[in-house]
């Protein structure tokens, strides 16, 4: 007892630091190997990594991007799309564009048909999924109807209601069969009309999209808050006012902005019914881009058009991202 | 109690009114690819007197809608598939990794949502010219995947991250290869995921027609939408061959709607809600 008390009194020092330095020593070695290791286990799951991204890297990068980072450049020529050579032009497209009175009229354009969308579009999907999530019975069938023209191609849509609107077609002929032939139109071929006419083909198509987003969310909201409501005696409109609007927001902000983004980039129903006419009533930022690059060879002035058109969606769906996202989190 | 009811069947009326109004384009075309040049001119919602079938014998003919509807499938079967292929397998690292090299690739790859296709369009018209992709499967399929890519991975990530990691680290710990294991362990438990890429890319594949009419107007290349839009350029004013031409191009696609409807509806109300 004396003796090993009297033993860690003599050597503590010298022990612990013999055993430190094995120690420090050992593992020093230890951590070289295990590190080493450990880096060539994580190259080589690096390795595993890289390989699993690259290929969706390299044809979105080749394929998409690639392209559109060109296209900032070629926005600052004035190539015609066939010649090998072209002139760097700085900003003369951009500056020609705002005092292009073609150009300002398609924006304009573009901004009323895409507003009208946006608003009839959520307008009339919200009370249509409200119906569909009531206890209606014939709910499942009447969903596959609503649904039913989103699935059909744009430019069928385009061909169907061309012939409605025909002069001669069923719009007129049912006007005229209950009486109010003094309202008989050539709806697409008015420059007063054109317009709504295609706004209304869109609707038809999509209104019913966005009520299954509704319906989704509303299918989401918890029946006891209804019946608390039930309890304090609130109405019908004081019940959607105070539950269902506030807590529908998650599924406005993604319709708000998939109409926007949808209506902004519009171009198939357009180009297969007006091709952007009657004297320019229906040319939008995208029918007007495709009839300059493609149709009078200007590759340059095409694409600086596209350049402005990616700007207005961005700066659009970025700022109704940020208000929508704060109504989503302030009241739900 | 008798209130509530009554309001119900006036809201069943309402809606079932407005559904009649929505249907009436569908019934219209379906009811003038019937019709005899005589009763096309009369009353438009008035039923054929017959259902003959000559119309659409002739139009399928004219149309080459065996070839046409071949070369539809193939492209949107085979987009799909390299979509899924490729897409899952980026998305697998980028929402396992927390490193920031992996999230700044995230954000590139998600760029591509907010960038429309026409601004693409110009440069790569010229650009696919070179490579000779004009007029090809492989041409069509490789440009449907790259703009496709971006709401893929983000629909892959958003739900490979609310998956467990246990599976894949047990088939990593007897053996599995990263790749085995992200086959045998992620692939089978993203299918829902999976079912909504599916859903959304094959029914924007075959509805497009921008991509066709620049890239697809060889005869033999040829998809259902630009086939219909040429069609409807050379016979545009007889009717009776143009409207069974718009019901054949829709008629796959409807009777792939009316049975995998549900499946349809669930994929874009998730994957809308999921973004």
């Amino acid at each position: 007892m004396n003796f090993t008390s009297f033993l860690t009194k003599a050597f503590p020092s010298n022990l612990i630091s013999m055993m430190k330095d094995g120690c420090i020593l050992v593992t020093h070695q230890d951590k070289e190997r295990v590190t080493l290791r450990n880096l060539s286990l994580r190259t080589k799951e690096h390795m595993w990594w890289v390989g699993f991204i690259a290929p969706a890297f390299l044809i979105y990068t080749v394929i998409f991007l690639g392209p559109v980072i060109s296209s900032f450049y070629y926005s600052m020529t004035n190539w015609n799309g066939f010649t090998k050579t072209m002139d760097f032009i700085g900003f003369s497209n951009y500056a020609h564009m705002f005092t292009d009175p073609t150009f300002m009229k398609a924006m304009r354009n573009t901004f009323v048909f895409a507003g009208l969308i946006v608003i009839f579009q959520n307008g009339l999907a919200i009370p249509l999924a409200l119906a569909l999530d009531s206890k209606i019975k014939t709910k499942s069938l009447l969903k596959v109807v609503f649904f039913a023209p989103a699935i059909l191609s744009p430019l069928v849509v385009g061909y169907t209601w061309l012939y409605i609107y025909e002069p001669e077609g069923m719009l007129n002929m049912l006007l005229r069969a209950i009486g109010l032939g003094g309202w008989e139109q050539t709806w697409l071929g008015d420059p007063k009309f054109a317009l709504y006419a295609i706004v209304v083909m869109v609707l038809w198509q999509y209104v019913g999209y966005s009520m299954i987003i509704f319906l989704a969310n509303l299918q989401t909201i918890p029946g006891d808050l209804y019946e608390a409501a039930d309890i304090d005696g609130a109405g019908g409109y004081r019940k959607f006012r105070y539950i269902t609007f506030p807590l529908l927001a998650p599924s406005m902000t993604i319709n708000v902005v998939l109409a926007s983004i949808g209506s902004l980039k519009a171009f198939d129903i357009i180009y297969v019914t007006t091709k952007g006419g009657p004297f320019q009533a229906t040319e939008t930022i995208t029918t007007l881009l495709f009839t300059t690059a493609f149709k009078k060879d200007n590759f340059g002035y095409g694409t600086s058009m596209g350049v402005i058109m990616f700007l207005i969606i961005f700066l659009i769906s970025v700022v109704q991202i940020l208000l929508l996202r704060r109504r989503e989190v302030g009241e739900s | 109690m008798r209130a509530k009811s009554s309001g119900l069947y006036v809201v069943e009326a309402v809606t079932i009114a407005v559904a009649i109004v929505f249907f009436i384009p569908f019934y219209f075309i379906l009811s003038m690819t019937f019709k005899t040049p005589e009763e096309m001119a009369g009353f438009p919602l008035s039923l054929p007197s017959s259902l003959h079938f000559g119309n659409y014998v002739e139009t399928w003919e004219l149309m080459r809608f065996t070839q046409v509807l071949g070369n539809t499938l193939l492209i949107t079967a085979l987009t799909v598939l390299v979509l899924i292929v490729i897409g899952s397998l980026a998305s697998y690292p980028l929402a396992r990794k927390t490193g920031s090299v992996y999230y700044l690739v995230y954000i590139y790859f998600i760029a591509g949502i907010m960038v429309p296709f026409q601004l693409a369009m110009v440069p790569l018209y010229k650009f696919v010219n070179t490579l000779h992709l004009v007029n090809t499967y492989h041409g069509a399929v490789l440009i449907y995947t790259a703009i496709n890519l971006p709401f893929a991975i983000f629909l892959f990530t958003g739900f490979l991250k609310s998956t467990p990691k246990e599976l894949e680290e047990a088939a990593w710990i007897d053996g599995c290869s990263k790749i085995r294991a992200y086959w045998v362990a992620v692939f089978p438990i993203i299918k829902p995921a999976t079912a909504t890429v599916a859903v959304l890319t094959s029914l924007s594949t075959w509805n497009d027609f921008i991509i066709p009419m620049l890239f697809l107007q060889g005869e033999a290349r040829r998809t259902i939408t630009i086939q219909l839009y040429m069609f409807v350029g050379e016979h545009v004013t007889n009717w009776s061959l143009l409207f069974p031409g718009m019901v054949l191009s829709v008629v796959p696609l409807l009777i792939a709607y009316l049975f995998l409807q549900k499946y349809i509806i669930k994929g874009i109300a998730a994957g809308s809600v999921k973004g």
